[in-house]
């Protein structure tokens, strides 16, 4: 663990270093204020406003099976182990989830333009 | 079991420089390519990414009215942590930083961590084309990430374990991609994919003015840069111990084995992507479902059942 | 200072330039992007990752305001220069190059420099509160801003009508006339919801009242370059480039050299399969729409059919065959056209339907 701990630390002084770097060679230290870019014109609005999210059915499709992933890994440890058995009880679950997938999919689900 | 031995920490900036140069040899590969698409030579090509680094460091950073700029930042800065979270995990040759007893659990946590990021990234701005871009990004991960996880589940179940450095030992001289080929490609496509790389590069691409990209300049753009190049190394690198057999080869120590494994498949990482138009994520939506989940799902019975076979 | 001076050296080696181009000056802005590409410097995408604004043409009216405020958006160190004529683009982007290197120069633009004025748009149609007070460069006390008009913009509000009956915003925004391959001078006025564009309206500006396509090169290579706009957008960089190629050999006079690079384009492009599959069912319009909304018959299918037309197109032009001409398309059309789509089909399909040509554009406005 302290490696892992040691990598994100080196990861920060990296990302403070390119700011050092940046701070001394530049020619104006603070950060300039623009408009967002808009081709060239004024915004109307903000750009940070309720967003139209079309593919919303394919991330609770995506939940359902994500939340399978924690099964997964640690079956994946064991499965040589418990035998046959535990390989025709996985990969039932996981053709149940899949028969749902392709439901989904046959209503639309996972299309969205 | 004991096929790699985890080092003491003061030997993470080694790893840190050692992604820095593999990053830098990325950025001078895909520039030799595309002065070859305009008919000039690769000459000077190692030593052209300095032209841009250089360029970043000087330019005046700029924050947009409004805009986020704690997560802005944070988004921005994201993806080179990740990459190097990854890395952490990934061992060279017989050597690891951190010898994880659920090394690839933690892989794919990180790259997960990226969807954040680069939304963040586009979020923060409050501009109409990076805000685009970020929201793309999320719909191409739910094209790509669950394929990537179950290919990322194929060599645990051979290797009886999570650990990355006994995956790489278990595989002794058949490499894991002779027998989990689909595994290995759909691990390469969620590699492009949260490396932003190639046919995944709509949430950065031209046709929003650059996307999560379009209101970042000087140092924060080239924080995102090089961490986008980060994590096609870091991915092309995890796959050595997962797929390529670690560091086994003849003639050469296994650490050299490693880095030469890895810079090969760096190298056709960049030059596939290049050869991809950008895949519209609505059309990938249904691909990563019906077809490279499948896949993935039918390789993982095979490997499953083979395991319990060989038991 | 040592280091400074060679980080600047280095950094104007790579330098990218953001072209602001008036309609009607096509051959101009060849010349000025194979100057760019000659020097190893690149096409900046927004005004974030540009070192230089280049103005192409004569940059007029609107187009001058454009240019101004996306002057204003350039980081710095930053050139602004300008070439009305081809020949006089090699001195314009040696003058950038010696303003870049400039540091004391650079230094005194930097420290001169304003916020921006939200006020000036003499567009703002009273959706902004009269609150304009923002006059100083502090970070963070504009978030405290709890008017309805932080930073003297307007929220987002509410869309009565969302196509799939959601509660969302809908969100004002204008695309062109500056975008990466965007035909020089096109403004479309857009609601989106999302990335979904609710309503458009196309129009012209910087033309002077004149038609976009009225100089004297040759529509063969305007076919080129509309192919490697396509081309680019799609993702496939390295077919835009041997596009671009084609168009350049064409302004060179070298027919035959274009008709050849053409045609390992056409089997290049034909061979991509992954290209086709993104294409096909992107944007598509069916006959009957076409027709309605007045488009020419030969925008009819989805982008992958546009693709192969404007090949076509510049390989019958590039043979000089008469007659050839690029399609008729109106501004209204346009707009109908774009109703419904997301912003990477719209942007695919306005680069697909071509440089609208010649004579039968209507300029409105």
């Amino acid at each position: 663990m302290s490696g892992v701990l040691a990598s994100f630390v080196v990861a920060l002084v990296v990302v403070l270093a390119g700011y050092g770097v940046h701070l001394a060679v530049v020619s104006w230290r603070t950060a300039l204020r623009v408009l967002p870019f808009q081709s060239g014109w004024v915004p109307q609005a903000h750009a940070l406003s309720r967003y139209h999210v079309r593919w919303y059915l394919g991330t609770l499709v995506f939940l359902g099976f994500d939340v399978e992933m924690l099964f997964m890994y640690p079956w994946a440890v064991v499965v040589a182990q418990l035998g046959l058995g535990s390989v025709v009880e996985m990969f039932l679950f996981l053709g149940a989830l899949f028969v749902a997938v392709v439901w989904a999919w046959r209503e639309g689900a996972l299309r969205w333009a | 079991m004991a096929d790699v031995v985890a080092v003491s920490a003061w030997w993470t900036p080694l790893a840190a420089a050692l992604l820095g140069v593999f990053v830098w040899g990325a950025a001078a590969f895909d520039g030799a390519l595309t002065a070859g698409s305009r008919g000039m030579g690769p000459g000077g090509s190692l030593t052209r990414p300095l032209d841009g680094v250089a360029r970043l460091l000087r330019q005046r950073r700029i924050v947009t009215l409004s805009a986020d700029r704690l997560l802005w930042r944070v988004g921005g800065a994201g993806l080179l942590v990740a990459a190097l979270l990854m890395v952490a995990v990934t061992p060279l040759g017989r050597w690891t930083l951190s010898d994880l007893d659920v090394g690839v659990v933690w892989f794919n946590a990180m790259d997960v961590a990226v969807w954040a990021f680069v939304w963040l990234a586009g979020w923060g701005a409050n501009s109409v084309h990076p805000l685009v871009g970020g929201y793309r990004f999320l719909a191409l991960a739910l094209g790509y990430e669950l394929p990537l996880m179950f290919a990322l589940t194929a060599p645990p179940i051979a290797a009886h374990s999570l650990n990355v450095g006994a995956i790489a030992g278990a595989q002794g001289h058949v490499w894991n991609i002779v027998w989990m080929p689909v595994a290995f490609v759909v691990y390469c496509i969620g590699v492009l994919g949260f490396s932003l790389w190639g046919g995944f590069g709509a949430p950065l691409a031209s046709d929003i003015a650059g996307g999560v990209r379009a209101e970042l300049s000087g140092v924060d753009r080239l924080l995102l840069d090089a961490g986008r190049l980060a994590l096609l190394v870091a991915g092309a690198a995890f796959a050595v111990p997962m797929f390529l057999g670690g560091g086994v080869g003849p003639l050469l120590p296994a650490w050299a084995w490693t880095l030469a494994k890895t810079a090969v498949l760096v190298a056709a990482l960049v030059w596939a992507g290049r050869r991809m138009p950008v895949l519209r994520p609505d059309l990938l939506l249904e691909v990563g479902w019906l077809v490279l989940l499948p896949a993935a799902l039918l390789q993982d019975l095979v490997v499953a059942l083979v395991a319990v076979w060989v038991r | 200072m040592g280091l400074t001076s060679f980080l600047a050296r280095r950094a104007t080696r790579a330098a990218r330039v953001l072209v602001v181009a008036s309609p009607d000056a096509f051959a101009v802005r060849v010349a000025a992007e194979r100057q760019v590409v000659a020097r190893g410097w690149r096409l900046a995408e927004s005004p974030a990752d540009a070192d230089v604004l280049l103005h192409v043409g004569r940059v007029l009216g609107e187009m001058g305001e454009v240019a101004g405020r996306l002057w204003d958006e350039l980081p710095g160190p930053r050139a602004r220069v300008a070439a009305e004529i081809v020949a006089a683009v090699p001195a314009a982007l040696d003058e950038a190059a010696a303003l870049l290197l400039d540091e004391s120069l650079q230094t005194a633009d930097a420290a001169g420099r304003t916020p921006p004025d939200v006020g000036a748009a003499e567009d703002d149609k009273g959706m902004r509160d009269g609150d304009m007070g923002h006059g100083d460069m502090g970070d963070g006390d504009m978030d405290m801003d709890m008017t309805m008009s932080p930073d003297g913009i307007a929220l987002a509000s509410g869309s009565e009508d969302d196509r799939d009956g959601l509660e969302m915003d809908a969100l004002p925004v204008r695309l062109g006339p500056v975008l990466p391959h965007w035909p020089a001078g096109l403004v479309v006025d857009a609601t989106l919801h999302g990335d979904v564009i609710a309503e458009a309206s196309a129009r012209w500006v910087g033309s002077g009242g004149g038609s976009p396509a009225a100089d004297d090169t040759r529509l063969a290579a305007r076919a080129c370059d509309d192919l490697a706009a396509l081309l680019s957008l799609a993702g496939r960089g390295d077919l835009a480039n041997a596009s671009t190629a084609a168009r350049d050999a064409l302004v060179d006079g070298r027919d035959a050299d274009a008709l050849r690079f053409l045609g390992t384009l056409r089997r290049r492009i034909v061979g991509s399969r992954l290209l086709r599959w993104t294409l096909r069912r992107t944007a598509v319009l069916d006959a009957d729409r076409v027709r309605r909304i007045g488009l020419p018959p030969a925008a009819a299918g989805d982008c992958y059919d546009r693709l192969l037309t404007l090949v076509d197109r510049a390989e019958d032009q590039a043979a000089v065959t008469p007659g050839a001409a690029g399609p008729a398309l109106t501004l209204d059309s346009l707009g109908q056209a774009l109703l419904g789509l997301d912003l990477g089909a719209a942007r695919l399909l306005v680069a697909s339907l071509g440089t609208p040509a010649g004579e039968v554009v209507t300029v409105h406005g």
